[in-house]
């Protein structure tokens, strides 16, 4: 086929275009989203959609780094194209906060670019909208992210997502003791849940201790169970461990006082898939998706390396996921009169333009 | 997209062919049994537990990754040439073979260039187990009948599937190293376990043959 033919007839991979209605349902969504996140007292931000590579090199993973698209400018310099929000907003925040304004709380809504496979197009990964909330270091942070980000699935139309919690915290040991390469690769087997993998990176331990790991790591279920767990297997792991379990039980407790606990599991093979994760971490995950639809938690270090010294936890939607999903169920737009609109009438274009005037002040939406 | 929802039945790729048979037996002996429609490629659990989808073996990494499957049953080398990642849930003891380099009978070592020059259908297994030996190799990739290249002079070695040696044998080849074996795994979309792990895992030690034999039907 010609180059030009080709060109014409299809997009790089990981960018999108959407029209008409879809492009008007996705506006609402959002619009939908952020004046919730306002409700909440969150204030936007607006990234750049480029910048500077090295800013970011190192906080990227193996899978992230191979994806960025990459520029050179006039200068000489190496540019990526924004790919992930959360990091081009860490440096924008700590660059301009200062100490004495935390806390502050932001939101973003915008397109991300990454390279995708042709097979890979399930990932759906062109939008993200999501929060920070910078300068707050206790778990009354993680519980106003996480009671914000079920409100917000809510808000775009997936109620019965369910979110798995963990906590990076679990592996702060095994760092300390095996370095951060044996980390990163334990990172890696737990969230794939691969148990001869992990067995292998504890292999050094006693078994009793890499059993206890070994049980941790596979657990998915109820708070009920996390207590028993740490109160038979996490003694053997250090008051660290000891004190992640602690927070995450904090956590489902208070989730559970507010009703909200069935929109969430306690999942300890969440740990988090990204380098500056600190703390509690989660992922939501919704029927008939592929993916996971939303997914944050806390990185304490992150803004630090940008100049300002401040903890932080936030979340971020894919909303193109969850809006592929939800308008296979929705009416069709056509039948729900999206996208039709009533013609003005009238003998001559002023006499339609004056009854279509008269007829937006009553609320409808009119075409002449 | 069409995974499952928490009342449906659990959905498991198969690919076509020798692997289905097995599987179908092996699941039969697990006492799940399979109500296929003549010519269909979709077979119901005679009690609504679990959906297979019958789908081309190369293809059943794609089908699952998109979620269109919740889970598989494919060979280590379909997996590895996706270069997807799954969770491995379960090694049936069926279906395994071994990944080999293989040249003529009568082919020298002794002849072999600079770079090795190697034949196959498997490239991202071939370029990844030799430069993982620090071996500089050229892959030719082939999508079949791969045992003619040495045959007909397109590369001095194959790398490919051998489980009898048969086919082998007939084309007066040999195998020179065997480099994986090849086992035969259940996968599963990431996602997808998360949402319905109890039934799964109930699955899975139904598998093991582990006492758990009523699967529940809803998480």
């Amino acid at each position: 086929m010609p180059k030009k033919k080709r060109s014409l007839l299809q997009i790089p991979q990981g960018t999108e275009s959407f029209y008409l209605e879809d492009a008007y349902r996705h506006r609402k969504l959002v619009d939908r989203v952020t004046e919730l996140f306002y409700k909440w007292g969150y204030l936007p931000v607006q990234t750049p959609i480029v910048d500077y590579y090295d800013s970011y090199r190192a906080l990227l993973t193996e899978n992230a780094d191979r994806d960025v698209y990459r520029l050179i400018d006039r200068d000489g310099e190496l540019l990526m194209l924004r790919s992930d929000v959360t990091l081009f907003l860490a440096k924008q925040m700590g660059m301009i906060l200062k100490s004495e304004e935390l806390p502050v709380r932001v939101y973003y809504a915008d397109t991300i670019l990454r390279h995708e496979a042709a097979d890979d197009i399930s990932q759906n990964e062109f939008f993200q909208t999501g929060i920070e909330l910078i300068g707050r270091p206790d778990l009354d942070g993680e519980l106003e992210v996480l009671g914000l980000l079920q409100e917000t699935l809510a808000t775009l139309g997936a109620p019965d997502t369910v979110t798995h919690v963990g906590t990076r915290r679990l592996s702060s040991g095994i760092r300390a003791q095996l370095g951060e390469a044996a980390e990163r690769q334990l990172i890696h087997a737990v969230i794939m849940r691969q148990g001869d993998e992990l067995s292998e990176i504890l292999a050094d331990y006693p078994t009793k201790q890499r059993d206890a790991y070994l049980s941790l790591f596979r657990y998915i279920g109820d708070a009920a169970g996390l207590q028993s767990l740490r109160k038979t297997v996490a003694q053997d792991l250090g008051d660290e461990v000891t004190q992640a379990l602690l927070e995450l039980e904090h956590v489902f407790a208070v989730l559970s006082e507010l009703d909200l606990a069935d929109s969430f599991r306690v999942d300890l093979s969440e740990v988090g898939n990204q380098p500056y994760h600190s703390g509690i971490v989660f992922q939501s995950y919704m029927h008939n998706v592929a993916h996971p639809v939303a997914s944050g938690g806390r990185y304490d270090g992150l803004l630090a390396r940008f100049g300002l010294d401040a903890p932080s936890v936030g979340f971020s939607c894919m909303v193109r996921r969850i809006e592929e999903r939800t308008k296979l169920t929705a009416q069709s737009d056509r039948s729900s009169g999206l996208g039709t609109f009533a013609a003005a009438e009238g003998e001559d274009f002023a006499a339609r333009f004056r009854s279509a005037r008269k007829a937006r002040e009553q609320g409808e939406s009119i075409i002449l | 997209m069409n995974m499952t929802t928490a009342t449906e039945p659990l959905t498991i790729a198969v690919p076509k062919g020798r692997l289905l048979d097995q599987t179908i037996e092996f699941f039969e002996s697990c006492g799940l049994r399979f109500l296929f429609e003549k010519r269909s490629l979709v077979a119901h659990e005679a009690n609504g537990l679990l959906k297979l989808i019958l789908v081309k073996n190369s293809d059943l990494p794609v089908y699952v990754k998109h979620g269109i499957a919740g889970m598989g049953i494919s060979g280590e080398d379909t997996l590895y040439e996706s270069g997807a990642e799954f969770y491995h849930l379960h090694t049936f003891n069926f279906g395994s073979t071994k990944m080999c380099l293989c040249s003529r009978e009568d082919y020298d070592p002794s002849m072999d260039q600079r770079q090795l020059s190697v034949a196959t259908k498997f490239t991202r297994f071939a370029r990844d187990y030799f430069h993982g030996q620090g071996i500089p190799v050229e892959i030719i990739r082939l999508g079949g009948s791969v045992e003619l290249a040495p045959v007909l002079g397109l590369a001095p070695y194959i790398v490919d599937l051998v489980e009898t040696g048969d086919t082998l044998r007939a084309n007066k080849l040999k195998v020179t190293k065997t480099l994986a074996e090849i086992r035969v795994r259940l996968i599963c979309n990431p996602a997808y376990y998360k949402l319905h792990y109890e039934r799964i895992n109930a699955f899975i030690a139904r598998l093991q043959g582990i006492t758990n034999p009523e699967m529940p039907k809803n998480e």
